[in-house]
């Protein structure tokens, strides 16, 4: 069984079709990177497999289970944007994590965010834009999740920060899980990813093994995704 | 996870509310100082003081209203749910967390509310007049009422607490109605709530309409009738109100 | 070291290709322990799937041996190592006939050259 599996999900907002008969199949032990440009439907599935959105029509699972109490012990979810109580400090946040999620593992947590040099003792209203999404993927990585749901983990962040951001995904994820990154920023992370998803105006375009497409084509994901998504 | 949901709702409103009781009480104090008679007797300071504890009364009210609706919507409904709403928890924890955190603090803001009178006579100097007159008045209600009266007062105490739910449960209705709406949520929201009272209004009425005969003598029996008859009516609408979050948190989720 | 990939070669080609260097340059000697697949993986920013593809390789031609418990270690076969270093001198020495053949010099004037560009880098 696929760790995550997609069936004809189609998303409509209003008249606006986010999401348009997408078919999909994850397996674990791989990243994978969910590619596409802004607006063509990648945020959005990663909130239908979170439960946030509810689908128009078609089906999206998780360990044959649909979005609910079951699939969110499982799954690790980076939002696209700061979701964490922000009068709260590293430590509180850590003993947050450890109140909701089994899998979480307070002392690796910790000893993330030690490495990082951020004091456990102050808020997160307190931390620059990069510490915080540094630190909310510490939270994220420290759980021993079967699939991560990461939404634009590196998005406007500086190039060391990127570094330190990948770093902790390849050292932290396991042959269990499946790690899904979505972003358009894909010459970043093109080295990390085992599989790639073109998503083009709410449609999967292509779902190819990446070193297969350098491989084939002779040419980058990066260069490839230019092609594809040409203005 | 109720449990885990209310150790982290129920300091929160606190936070929230704590600085506004705080300054309630201060006004408190400084009414009573104003009115005791250690003081000057200046009517502009009575009447100041007078007013600053009416806004602060008036702010605790209007604050605990909208923390609640805050809280609700911001960290179930809004950027917050993104954590929130990720949690391995059912809908029914998240709202029954919600509700009970707002019960809390609704009754918590009635008991500032004694507090701050008794601040009052504190500072003004009439502690100890209070404190002779209390334990006669205290008898005088006590021998009063009478056998059945205290099973009325009871169903009174039940009434006003299924109530109170009710009324924390409907704002809950009316915002996830209303965020149903995608776009303009607060204004739907608001709409959501002014068709919950017109159907609370529909349901009052249709209930009296079938029971005309309710109040005939006002006696014991219909007292118990009304309180009884109340209380059903009340706990189906609460019920009525949660299983619509219930449902729309579970089956129609869309964040935007 | 670092770690630069090109585009438009699989990332394992690559990968494949760095690992023979070292080995083939003593950075990790012979017999000599190599590091994890995720620390490799970590300090390369590739995928460890891509990195263990890429090692198996290794394995597959010899130049690496794993023991089941204690992990990947550089081969202390000296054969192995001398074919190891003969390849790669003939690849290298290809891709440098192949430009000078580009620009019209025949296997005959570059052999005559060598020597003289030699005393001259000297």
């Amino acid at each position: 069984m696929a760790r995550i599996e997609i069936n004809h999900l189609t998303k409509n907002f209003g008249g606006l079709t986010a999401l348009d008969e997408v078919d999909l199949s994850l397996e674990k032990g791989q990243i994978v990177g969910l590619l596409g440009p802004n607006g063509s439907g990648k945020t959005t599935l990663i909130k239908i497999l979170n439960g946030l959105l509810t689908p128009t029509s078609g089906s999206a699972e998780i360990n044959g289970m649909k979005p609910g109490v079951g699939t969110k012990k499982i799954v690790a979810y980076l939002p696209d944007r700061n979701a964490l109580p922000d009068y709260m400090t590293s430590d509180q946040l850590i003993g947050l994590y450890k109140d909701f999620f089994e899998d979480f593992d307070s002392d690796k947590a910790g000893a993330m965010i030690d490495d990082l040099g951020i004091d456990r003792k102050q808020t997160l209203k307190k931390m620059s834009k990069g510490t915080k999404e540094k630190l909310q993927l510490c939270l994220v990585m420290a759980r021993t999740a079967e699939v991560y749901l990461l939404d634009e983990p590196i998005g406007g962040v500086d190039p060391a920060t990127r570094d330190y951001i990948l770093r902790t995904i390849i050292s932290n994820y396991n042959e269990d899980a499946v790690v899904v990154i979505s972003t358009h920023l894909i010459s970043d992370i093109e080295s990390v990813l085992d599989d790639v998803v073109f998503i083009k105006n709410g449609r999967v375009v292509l779902h190819d093994k990446a070193d297969h497409i350098r491989e084939e084509k002779g040419e980058s994901v990066d260069q490839l995704f230019r092609e594809v998504f040409k203005c | 996870m109720l449990g885990k949901l209310l150790k982290y709702e129920i300091p929160e409103l606190g936070r929230k509310l704590a600085p506004l009781y705080i300054g309630w009480a201060a006004t408190a104090v400084l009414l009573g100082l104003a009115v005791g008679p250690a003081a000057s007797k200046s009517d502009f300071m009575v009447v100041l003081s007078g007013m600053l504890y009416s806004a602060a009364a008036t702010a605790v009210v209007v604050m605990t209203v909208i923390t609640i609706i805050q809280r609700y919507s911001n960290s179930l409904l809004g950027d917050d749910a993104y954590f929130n709403q990720v949690l391995p928890v059912t809908a029914s924890e998240h709202i029954a967390s919600k509700g009970l955190s707002a019960m809390i603090w609704v009754i918590v803001s009635g008991a500032v509310m004694c507090l701050t009178g008794l601040l009052i006579a504190i500072f003004s100097g009439s502690m100890a007049e209070f404190l002779r007159v209390m334990p006669d008045i205290w008898r005088d209600i006590i021998m009063k009422i009478k056998g059945e009266e205290w099973l009325i007062l009871l169903e009174i105490l039940i009434m006003m607490v299924f109530s109170l739910t009710k009324s924390v449960l409907a704002i809950y209705a009316a915002i996830t109605i209303g965020h149903q709406a995608q776009k303009r949520t607060t204004l739907a929201s608001i709409g959501a709530y002014i068709g919950v009272l017109f159907f609370e209004t529909f349901v009052g009425r249709t209930g009296m309409s079938i029971f005309p005969n309710f109040f005939r003598n006002f006696d014991i029996y219909d007292m118990h009738k009304f309180f009884g008859g109340g209380m059903l009516i009340t706990a189906a609408l609460c019920a009525i109100y949660f299983l619509i979050c219930k449902y729309l948190m579970e089956k129609r989720l869309n964040l935007a | 070291m670092e770690w630069n990939f090109k585009n438009g070669i699989p990332i394992y080609t690559q990968i494949i290709d760095e690992m023979t260097m070292r080995i083939a340059s003593g950075t990790y000697g012979p017999g000599e322990k190599l590091p994890s697949v995720r620390d490799l993986a970590m300090d390369a920013g590739v995928n460890p799937n891509t990195m263990q593809r890429a090692l198996a390789e290794l394995e597959r031609r010899e130049l690496v041996f794993s023991e089941r418990t204690s992990g990947r270690f550089v081969t202390r076969n000296e054969d192995v190592l001398k074919g190891l270093h003969e390849e790669l001198a003939k690849r290298y020495f290809r891709e440098f006939a192949d430009k000078l053949r580009k620009i019209g010099m025949s296997y005959a004037e570059i052999a005559g050259s060598v020597e003289k560009w030699i005393k001259e880098m000297r």
